[in-house]
């Protein structure tokens, strides 16, 4: 009796160590095309759910939305600095929530009209960088143009993160959190919080003082981050590690992989194949909602001069079960006929939703397109360690 | 009647005293004493400070400023003269230069001894905004009198080499509003004055010491600081090539400090140049006077140049050279 439990014992612990080791040496990786498809249309506006626009400015350039979000049940968030309101707006287009962010804009003793300076709107003293939104609050890092002043806070001379809540708006001075870089930049966290990084010149990373980051969370409370623990700012949000080879003596990468370690053990929790099986590319960003990672790159040959084609590839890192996804984005002269030229402080076009998709906005002649990219994929490859196996769909 | 004269003309004397005795008073020659800055030179970049003491007779307000050697003392602007790219007369006007506004004001009491320091930085630009190498002068003002403002030179020692130097001394423009359009020739970092981008490309350039006895030039000029011209003593710049990508993700020819030229695609000419400073991962960083954002301002390329302008001429200036 003894001898057999002890077998079944020896058998359920074989099975468990069987059963960990394929969790994590277990991938899916499949390739294919990305075709970023319409997802929602808004009118350039005024009316309900329409999007302001004005321009152009300089013969060539437009000022309307430079940022969104996208919740988990497919909910749009546009900022309409013009229309001074972030909507909300579902598939169909119609309008959820309308949250009046009047209160953004100081403009009341300086109207930003300047000798020299163009003729806009007052609404447009109002540059918006990045939007992320959480269950509770809404997050806005946003700037100013020039000549825009306050009473009370003096220059506007900074970059400034609200935290929204219905009609409710706290602004703390981003730059002054980071003691002074050249750019800051927000990402999300887990339990409703950003996280505001810096970037600041290479020849300036030896003697920077300041701090790497700053968390700040609903209420508006905030968090010097010193040191980074196991590339987790927060030290329960994984971070995304970019390993790589610096290619030659330029700014690509060889044999780029994404890493992704555990915040409290350090344990690798994800380690993706080699972008472009080890080809030298350039990082157009990296963006995780803590299960997904949507890394847009491109390579040496992305640029084609002769037919006036870019093409970008869209990587997807899923975490639990454990993915990869390569997909291409090819943009022709024919796709830009109908584009307006961007503004040019755009930030953020491309978006990683909560709902997982991956999406992006562009100005047309007739309003702003909201596409979705819908992955088409050619080939999947089960991988167990050394073990492949490969499935083909269709034509390649 | 005679009594009431004799009393008026008694007050009328008394008044007389009172305001002689308040004008002695308050003309009365405020003694200031300001040491030295120590150290000096002083290296910014390896985190020193420079230090005054400062002590007033009496009591009041003292302000300490930054201001560097192109301010007037008297705060008057200054006009220089110059042939512009047809060969005609033309002058443009620089205004006062403070670098930074209030390194300390402090109600100082009569006869104790306070200090000031200065971390090298400008008010505009943040942390990354060291001054560069020159000379720079600690202006204590005593607010009752402040024809008794007091200067102190003070060096900043060249910390890097002198592209960077230019990079540097390119932030200390940050903020500056607003952005002019071209045609205006006013230079100043002055809130509400403002600069247009090439007058603030040059003038960046002049502050270095150089000799460019003109502000700002039309965009499209830029050539002309390529070639000996009347200019007083050009060539100016030297052309590194034209880029090949419009991607500035491929761009081959660039350095640190190269100056872009813009060619306005539907215009056909140069309407647009900005400084390099530096890439990183999300690409090639320039600081420009930027009609869009209507300051001077150091951002990645916006990704509506390759839409609107052709690949970038590249230059650089050759007293300063170029970086990594």
């Amino acid at each position: 009796m003894k001898r057999k439990i002890a077998i079944i014992l020896v058998i359920f612990v074989l099975l468990l160590t069987f059963f960990f080791d394929f969790s994590s040496h277990f991938t899916r990786v499949s390739a294919g095309k990305a075709e970023p498809v319409p997802y929602l249309m808004l009118k350039w506006g005024s009316g309900e759910n329409e999007v302001g626009l004005s321009g152009p400015y300089e013969n060539f350039w437009y000022f309307g939305p430079a940022t969104f979000d996208v919740d988990k049940e497919g909910n749009v968030y546009i900022v309409d600095q013009l229309n001074k309101r972030i909507l909300k707006v579902n598939k169909k287009g119609e309008v959820l929530e309308n949250v009046n962010i009047d209160k953004l804009f100081h403009y009341e003793k300086y109207p930003g009209s300047f000798p020299g300076s163009l003729s806009m709107p007052h609404a447009a003293n109002l540059l918006p960088i990045n939007l992320i939104v959480t269950n509770k609050v809404m997050f806005l890092l946003h700037c100013y143009r020039g000549g825009c002043k306050n009473e009370e806070r003096g220059d506007l001379n900074s970059i400034y993160v609200s935290i929204i809540k219905d009609d409710d708006i706290k602004m703390l001075d981003a730059k002054e959190l980071l003691e002074g870089p050249i750019g800051v930049y927000m990402d999300r966290l887990v339990n409703n919080k950003i996280v505001l990084t810096l970037s600041i010149p290479p020849e300036d990373e030896s003697v920077w003082k300041g701090p790497k980051a700053v968390i700040v969370d609903d209420e508006g409370r905030t968090q010097i981050v010193k040191e980074l623990k196991n590339e987790s700012f927060d030290g329960i949000t994984p971070g995304v590690k970019l390993l790589f080879n610096r290619y030659k003596d330029t700014w690509l990468y060889e044999n780029a992989r994404i890493e992704v370690k555990d915040p409290e053990t350090g344990r690798t929790m994800f380690l993706s194949q080699p972008l472009e099986n080890g080809a030298p590319i350039d990082s157009l960003g990296i963006s995780f909602n803590s299960r997904k990672i949507v890394m847009l790159y491109q390579t040496t040959d992305s640029w084609n001069e002769e037919i006036k084609t870019v093409t970008t590839h869209i990587a997807v890192f899923n975490l639990h079960p454990k993915t990869e996804e390569n997909y291409t984005m090819v943009i022709g002269e024919e796709d830009r006929e109908n584009i307006l030229p961007p503004p040019f402080y755009y930030k953020e076009d491309f978006v990683l939703g909560e709902d997982g998709y991956y999406y992006h906005i562009l100005y047309m002649k007739d309003g702003l397109l909201f596409s979705r990219f819908e992955p088409e994929v050619s080939t999947t490859t089960y991988q167990y360690r050394f073990i492949k196996f490969t499935k083909s769909f269709g034509k390649n | 009647m005679k009594n009431k004269i004799q009393y008026m003309l008694g007050l009328f004397e008394a008044i007389i005293i009172l305001l002689a005795l308040s004008f002695v008073v308050t003309s009365s020659v405020y003694a200031i004493t300001v040491t030295n800055p120590s150290p000096n030179p002083f290296n910014p970049g390896s985190g020193q400070t420079s230090t005054i003491s400062f002590s007033v007779d009496s009591t009041q307000y003292v302000k300490v400023q930054i201001v560097n050697q192109f301010t007037s003392f008297n705060d008057a602007s200054k006009t220089y003269s110059y042939t512009n790219v047809w060969n005609s007369p033309d002058a443009v006007t620089y205004y006062r230069e403070v670098v930074k506004a209030t390194v300390k004001r402090i109600y100082a009491v009569g006869g104790q001894t306070y200090s000031a320091a200065w971390d090298g930085t400008s008010d505009k630009g943040g942390t990354c905004n060291l001054c560069q190498r020159g000379m720079y002068y600690f202006k204590v003002i005593p607010e009752n009198s402040p024809a008794y403002t007091v200067y102190k030179s003070v060096n900043i020692t060249q910390w890097n080499s002198s592209w960077l130097a230019y990079i540097r001394q390119a932030r200390t423009w940050l903020e500056t509003y607003p952005y002019v359009a071209s045609g205006a020739n006013t230079v100043s970092r002055d809130d509400g004055k403002g600069t247009n981008c090439t007058g603030f490309v040059a003038t960046v350039f002049r502050e270095m010491e150089y000799n460019l006895y003109y502000g700002n030039f039309p965009a499209d000029g830029i050539n002309v600081l390529t070639t000996s011209t009347s200019w007083g003593g050009g060539p100016y710049m030297q052309k590194d090539g034209k880029e090949t990508s419009s991607d500035p993700k491929y761009y081959t020819v660039t350095k640190q400090s190269n100056i872009f030229a813009w060619w306005e695609l539907t215009k056909g000419y140069f309407t647009h140049v900005t400084i390099a400073t530096y890439k990183n991962s999300n690409g090639w960083y320039i600081i420009h006077s930027s009609s869009a954002r209507n300051k001077v301002y150091e951002e990645v390329i916006p990704s509506g140049y390759k839409t609107i302008f052709d690949k970038p001429t590249v230059y650089h200036w050759i007293d300063i050279g170029r970086g990594n």
